[in-house]
């Protein structure tokens, strides 16, 4: 155990004194160790996993039993956000197919009512969803209508802030509401919360915690086996054990080599089967579904694609995003072992909206009130909040938004998460009955 | 007095991406102010290669582009022009496969070096009708009839104001004194279309005042005007000091800079030398304030190892580490230091790092490690690639190659050892 004081000084070092997002720097816990050994990960790998965790003497059947260990209690709910970047059209996602200002504005941006896979007597979903349709259909899937915020800002970059922040309040944002609710989770080590791609977004950074960043393609550096190269794996986790004395950046940046060894090791089962979609969006869906199956303990699953930001050539893109969306969440489910589809939820939410009108260019431009979808066994199926009011609006002009996004944030986390809604977000609003189940195995 | 050591190498990381040897010898006897013009005295306008300079040529055009522009970064005698180049691409960001033209990419490549250390202004109010841009932000359809607001906006926002400091309204006012400036879309070239332009004057809330508004009539209303010429010459001040020292800087650093950019009728070579003679530049602060990015490492690895980009190919890793150079993932370009720094990034380093290690075997480049002294061989790798190794890294280097050394796996010594050269902490640090 002497190896965990070194490591505590580290991590106090790493701490201050500026709030530091670090990502690598809590130890393997046990349980974690114990499944590196199972992946075949071995010997050398282990003897520093050994050095740090104490586990010196243990036998094979302990290990064996420890195996069974469940990561994530049975009661505890799993989040899959996604992201659709850009700022998705939701009008034409979720059409309002009787709205005669919707086809007076769009003109022949408008999803033609023949078309729409009607919900009820006034909205629909885009022709390109079958698959999310039979999800409302069997009472799984639940959208929020007319989400926003007040004085909407229609950048890309101020906007996204705001939501990936899941606060409104002005200033820098440093943190994100995932990343809070990181923060405040009393046990806590790397394999809580992972982001599918090669950039970790703002949402999933906390104060002293962040998510971990999972490759979207398989074949990464940190999986081989042989002796030589765990030996390797074992030299390259060494450059973290004590501090630098050259800044925190290296520091850091030592503790990220570590960290992509463990999670390289940890996750590589996830690659192996069947082959994984080219589609960016189905890739990571098909992702996330595995890395839940593989049980590493992860709450909060986050993947997002795009590029969903229409000024132009509308009919194309739009078309294809939408494609892409219906065959990830088909993929997800499709992926996903039965035994987990009552404990996740999945929430699709976008930086904005589109403006009502169709611009010049065959597209559209930044607005407000869009909607969320959530998706799942806990949810309430049906609709919520309710269509923007597109009457008497000029052509740069958005719907005002009605539902405010941090109400929605701080229900997922309340209901499924296990709370820290109002404590992350700052609202103490909330969307009544969004769920009507709670996790269950 | 000649320039310090560590100043010395702080400023060659910092410029032209890497210390190579003859530029450390040629510079080490000069003064801070004479390395510093020396790095700046750019004399060169290499021309592009005619291949790209046809449209259509798929990948293997942008496998050209990406392989002359990381050569140019490695191998031209003043690095610090491309430097600068990637900086501004960073700024007023395209993206190729969003353009879908080569040519007009490789024009605006050829605008940003040639306008590197120009003036701002004329930078500026080039990059805004350069094809590249008036395709990647839509004003190419922009009309003021059915406007397109998308370059308009981040012209104030991202590109020359900054958020807060402009209103709704004046993104619509500046939509519509941009339209007009377009594109043929059959040859890509700039064309001015003055039936998309409204010729009638408009009241622009920012500004106060009515006028007949164009786009190149607002930037210069914004470089004339004091109160607003200050915001845009902090805006890149600001930029500019932290992609080569430090975030965040002091609010009276960025003024004192700006004042400087204005002062030199905005000569970004001014501004540059300031920035780069500034003592806050040598501070603890500035030398460990940055994390190279993927391009500053992968050009780094290129230069030390001598290795050309054609053969070695990292753009087959650089989307994985989060720098498609020639991509940017969204007009804001790429951010800096923690941003870098996630497990998935990092094990596109490694592959990267790994597919080098074999290359350089290959190549016979690493016969010397079999039988040289465990510290002998540390020191000597870890210099090779330019960089002294702190206690932590050296110990964890002498361990491994210690234990490794007992092995009989020999063969592995010299690529592993490159390996854990090539990932330690300090070859990531800019």
């Amino acid at each position: 155990m002497n190896n965990d004081l070194t490591t505590a000084q580290t991590l106090r070092l790493l701490s201050t004194p500026q709030p530091v997002a670090e990502e690598g720097t809590v130890e393997w816990d046990r349980r974690r160790f114990l499944r590196a050994v199972a992946y075949g990960l071995g010997a050398a790998a282990a003897t520093t996993a050994v050095d740090s965790v104490g586990l010196v003497n243990l036998l094979p059947n302990q290990l064996r039993d420890a195996w069974g260990v469940t990561p994530v209690g049975p009661s505890e709910g799993i989040l899959v956000n996604v992201v659709m970047y850009g700022g998705n059209d939701g009008a034409n996602t979720l059409v309002p197919y009787t709205n005669r200002d919707y086809y007076a504005q769009r003109g022949a941006l408008a999803v033609p009512a023949a078309k729409v896979r009607k919900l009820n007597t006034t909205v629909g979903l885009a022709p390109q969803l079958p698959y999310i349709h039979s999800l409302y259909n069997a009472g799984q899937m639940a959208i929020v209508q007319g989400v926003g915020y007040a004085n909407p800002n229609f950048s890309h970059f101020s906007s996204m802030a705001q939501w990936m922040r899941g606060d409104v309040r002005p200033g820098s944002p440093t943190t994100g509401w995932i990343g809070r609710w990181l923060d405040g989770l009393g046990t806590y080590d790397i394999f809580k919360a992972a982001t599918i791609g090669e950039t970790v977004p703002l949402h999933m950074n906390g104060q002293t915690r962040r998510a971990v960043g999972v490759a979207s393609k398989a074949g990464g550096f940190g999986t081989d086996t042989t002796a030589v190269e765990r030996r390797l794996y074992t030299g390259l986790r060494e450059f973290s054990k004590t501090p630098s004395g050259r800044g925190r950046l290296q520091d850091l940046t030592a503790a990220t080599i570590r960290t992509q060894l463990d999670v390289a090791a940890t996750s590589a089962p996830v690659y192996r089967g069947a082959a994984l979609p080219e589609a960016e969006a189905v890739r990571k869906m098909t992702l996330a579904a595995r890395l839940i199956n593989a049980n590493l303990g992860l709450r909060v699953l986050d993947l997002g694609w795009g590029d969903f930001d229409t000024h132009d050539s509308q009919p194309k893109m739009h078309n294809d995003r939408l494609l892409e969306f219906d065959a990830g969440v088909k993929a997800f489910y499709a992926a996903l072992a039965p035994g987990w589809r009552n404990r996740v939820t999945m929430i699709v939410w976008s930086e904005f909206g589109r403006t009502a009108w169709r611009n010049g260019s065959n597209g559209t431009d930044h607005g407000a009130a869009n909607n969320i979808y959530l998706f799942g066994n806990g949810v309430k199926g049906g609709l919520f909040g309710r269509q923007p009011v597109l009457t008497g609006l000029q052509r740069w002009q958005s719907p005002n938004p009605t539902v405010d996004f941090r109400s929605v944030f701080a229900t997922v986390l309340d209901s499924w998460l296990g709370g820290g809604g109002t404590a992350v977000t700052g609202t103490a609003n909330r969307v009544a009955n969004l769920f009507d189940a709670v996790p269950k195995p | 007095m000649p320039i310090a050591t560590d100043d010395l190498y702080h400023l060659l990381r910092r410029t032209e991406f890497a210390v190579r040897p003859a530029r450390r010898n040629a510079l080490a006897p000069l003064t801070r102010e004479q390395a510093v013009d020396n790095i700046m005295a750019i004399t060169e306008n290499p021309a592009m290669p005619a291949s790209l300079l046809v449209p259509n040529g798929g990948y293997p055009q942008y496998q050209t582009f990406v392989h002359w522009w990381l050569e140019r970064m490695r191998a031209s005698p003043r690095p610090f022009q491309e430097r600068m180049t990637a900086f501004w691409f960073g700024h007023f960001t395209s993206a190729f496969w969003d353009v879908g033209h080569c040519p007009s990419m490789a024009n605006q490549n050829k605008l940003y070096r040639s306008l590197a250390l120009g003036d701002y202004r004329t930078l500026t109010s080039r990059m805004a009708i350069e094809p590249a841009m008036l395709v990647y932000l839509d004003n190419a359809s922009n009309t003021a009839a059915e406007t397109n607001k998308n370059f308009a906006r981040e012209l104030m926002e991202l590109f020359l104001l900054g958020v807060g400091n402009y209103t709704e309204a004046d993104v619509g006012a500046a939509a519509r004194a941009w339209a007009g400036h377009s594109v043929d879309w059959n040859t890509r070239k700039y064309v001015y279309r003055a039936n998309y332009h409204d010729a009638a004057t408009a009241t622009w809330p920012l500004f106060g005042h009515t006028a007949h508004w164009t786009g190149q009539r607002m930037l210069s209303h914004v470089f004339h005007t004091p109160s607003l010429r200050i915001i845009a010459a902090k805006h890149i001040a600001r930029k500019l000091w932290e992609h080569f020292a430090y975030p965040k800087p002091s609010d009276a650093l960025v003024t004192s800079l700006a004042n400087t950019l204005i002062g030199s009728n905005w000569s970004i070579k001014a501004l540059m030398r300031t920035i780069l003679l500034h003592p806050e530049f040598y501070s603890p602060a500035a030398k460990q304030g940055l994390v190279r990015t993927p391009l500053d490492w992968v050009v780094s690895v290129l230069t030390h190892t001598s290795s050309s980009p054609k053969t070695m190919n990292p753009e087959w890793f650089m989307d994985g580490m989060g720098m498609d150079p020639l991509n940017p993932p969204n007009v804001s370009g790429w951010r800096a230091n923690e941003y870098w720094l996630n497990s998935s990034a990092f094990q596109a380093r490694a592959s990267f790092a790994s597919h080098m290690r074999w290359k350089l075997k290959e190549r016979g480049s690493l016969t010397w490690v079999a039988g040289t002294a465990v510290p002998a061989a540390v020191t000597r790798m870890c210099s090779g690639l330019g960089y002294a190794p702190s206690a932590s890294t050296r110990t964890a280097m002498e361990r491994w190659m210690t234990a490794q050394r007992g092995t009989p796996e020999g063969w592995a010594e010299d690529v592993n050892l490159t390996m854990m050269a090539l990932m330690a902490p300090e070859m990531h640090q800019a």
